[in-house]
């Protein structure tokens, strides 16, 4: 079974590599004296010409791409990041407080929208065809095309200026250090940031829960006279959360790429807004380092999600352990 | 020759009957026509210029004058969603095309040649997609800048995985049929039988991407322009006349100066949704 998690984990070396190529390679192409970037722009304004000279021979920007990329590697591994072109700041300082506050929005609303997503799918299939599920289906579809800044500002239209139920945006008020007390800011950007992921796991889960019940097996199941909530749930819905878990970890880059929007929208502090302002500021450092953390979490965290699929599920696991046969 | 003809027209009546019985897939395609039209032809809705300021006019409430209203520097907004619509519009169509053509061009080399050189292009489209789809356009505005073009460029850039994957395993599972097989049997060429029997057969599922993906580029435009990297604000696009409105004084007392360009977006969006499900219902029966 390990064997399984160490295979599938290994898989993901050779991409991560891959990716700090291209972001190492777009680190190379901004324009400007690279320097600046390895050193703090305050000791760069002191330093004469010769200086910067020995400075760039001492820092081996005159080596070959290689080992300039293996060097610029193992900084990045010991959280290295170098400098903002902005601030002048290290931007390891700069994700490390922007972070976890995509992290906890993120993760919120995933758990939120898978939640939501399977139990109205589950719903629609058991009542297929009736005005539950029409309601339901024409309400995902308005959930995948209403743009998701415009559902933030209706939201926050009625929610935070009208019934003032919630902050208008931000991540916490003075003091709020615990998640309870920062939950009323998370509350609608988490929501809003899950609509579109509610609405296709919800389309998924009712395909996937019909496409189950026509099965055999749920005939024999009813014919021993089993409870129809038991046959639904513990025939149905467990064989039908396969194939959604494969949907769900498909999702989950639209998920952290629709922070940018979102965290704009409700002025939230996380990677998406970092990722806005220094593209607006011309901060192109910060963006591809910001670029590879967002983009390597995504991979961790699609390898969660195929973790705990291979949990609930025996087959996906021994698939691979017979040889590969059914892996992808 | 004329036998073939037959069955494809009946196919393609079944098709079209099909499809025209799909009840929601036409409201949706005829919303899609009615904003396409008079975004198309804005100069015959309205007389305003959409770049035409004038003061003495701003913030005024709709009225027979002004059908939405004008916003905070006079202008007129239903001019401005028109106007906008346009350019909101072809950048969404214009990038599902070209990303799709790419896809097509890069899938069937794939298919076709297999071996290394399909090992290699699914590995850049893996990789491509692994780069969550928002951030990599950013990354991308962040080189190549802002602009109508440059948006085209890069939704291509992001955009053309989706198509190629279909036509590589379409062709990588069509090669195998046995009609395939006659053709090469009866002496024709491989490249005949790449486009002449293999493409066509592939390029049903193509008509569904490009059917949702224009929805999605136009909601990835109004999504850059809303927080200001999309096109530049002077141009009208529906992004950028919410971006401009996005002030609580005017969200609060203007709701018109937002929410008309919101709803034409998602009614856009909605409406391409609605027929590109229809569409895959003709053509993908299995999904």
């Amino acid at each position: 079974m390990f064997k399984y998690y160490i295979t599938r984990f290994a898989m993901l070396i050779p991409k991560l590599m891959v990716i700090s190529i291209i972001v190492f390679i777009g680190i190379q192409m901004i324009p400007g004296d690279p320097v600046t970037r390895t050193i703090s722009p305050e000791v760069y304004a002191h330093l004469s010409p010769v200086q910067l000279n020995e400075l760039r021979q001492e820092l081996g920007l005159n080596d070959s791409m290689v080992v300039q990329y293996l060097r610029w590697l193992s900084g990045l591994l010991r959280g290295d990041f170098g400098y903002s072109l902005v601030t002048g700041g290290k931007i390891s300082g700069i994700i490390a407080s922007r972070l976890p506050a995509t992290f906890e929005l993120a993760f919120v609303s995933l758990i939120f929208a898978t939640i939501l997503g399977l139990l109205f799918g589950f719903i629609s299939a058991i009542k297929k065809n009736t005005i539950i599920d029409y309601t339901n289906t024409v309400l995902g579809m308005i959930g995948i095309s209403v743009p998701p800044f415009f559902f933030g500002l209706l939201a926050i239209l009625l929610f935070s200026i009208y019934l003032r139920w919630f902050p208008t945006g931000g991540r916490m008020g003075y003091g709020h250090v615990t998640f309870f007390a920062r939950l009323k800011y998370l509350v609608l950007p988490a929501f809003i940031l899950g609509i579109s992921l509610i609405a296709t796991l919800m389309k998924f889960t009712r395909g996937s829960m019909l496409d189950v019940l026509s099965k055999e097996y749920i005939k024999v199941a009813r014919s021993k006279g089993l409870s129809e909530i038991k046959v639904n749930l513990k025939h149905g819905f467990r064989n039908a959360l396969i194939p959604i878990m494969v949907v769900l970890v498909m999702r989950i880059p639209m998920l952290v790429g629709g922070t940018v929007i979102i965290e704009t929208v409700f002025n939230y502090p996380g990677m998406g807004s970092l990722m806005v302002s220094s593209i607006s500021g011309s901060d192109m450092p910060v963006v591809m380092i910001g670029t590879f953390i967002m983009t390597s979490s995504v991979l961790l965290a699609s390898f969660f999600v195929d973790v705990f699929a291979a949990i609930i599920d025996p087959r996906i696991r021994f698939g691979t352990d017979a040889g590969g046969g059914n892996g992808k | 020759m004329g036998s073939k003809n037959r069955v494809k027209s009946s196919l393609m009546r079944r098709n079209l009957h099909k499809l025209l019985s799909n009840r929601l897939a036409l409201v949706g395609l005829g919303i899609v026509l009615l904003l396409v039209v008079l975004s198309a032809f804005a100069p015959l809705f309205t007389k305003y210029d959409p770049s035409f300021i004038d003061v003495s006019q701003r913030l005024q409430k709709p009225s027979m004058e002004h059908l939405l209203g004008t916003d905070n520097v006079g202008r007129d907004l239903f001019a401005r969603l028109l106007y906008g619509g346009r350019v909101s519009i072809f950048i969404g169509i214009v990038s599902a095309l070209i990303a799709a053509a790419v896809g097509i061009i890069i899938g069937s080399v794939s298919g076709y040649f297999g071996g290394k050189i399909d090992m290699v292009l699914l590995y850049i489209s893996e990789i491509v997609m692994s780069f969550p789809s928002m951030i990599l356009v950013l990354v991308l505005v962040g080189f190549l800048g802002q602009g109508i073009l440059n948006l085209i460029i890069i939704f291509t850039v992001v955009g053309w995985p989706s198509t190629y994957r279909i036509i590589r395993s379409r062709i990588l599972s069509l090669r195998e049929e046995l009609f395939v097989e006659s053709c090469r049997a009866s002496g024709i060429g491989g490249a005949s039988i790449m486009f002449n029997h293999l493409l066509p057969n592939a390029l049903g599922p193509v008509v569904v991407i490009i059917t949702l993906s224009t929805g999605g580029y136009v909601l990835a435009e109004a999504g850059l322009s809303f927080i200001g990297l999309g096109v530049a604000s002077s141009v009208p696009t529906w992004g950028n006349i919410i971006n401009a409105a996005r002030n609580l004084r005017i969200m609060q007392n203007f709701p018109a100066l937002w929410v008309a360009p919101g709803v034409a977006i998602s009614l856009f969006s909605l409406g391409l949704s609605f027929f590109g499900d229809g569409l895959r219902d003709v053509f993908d029966p299995e999904e």
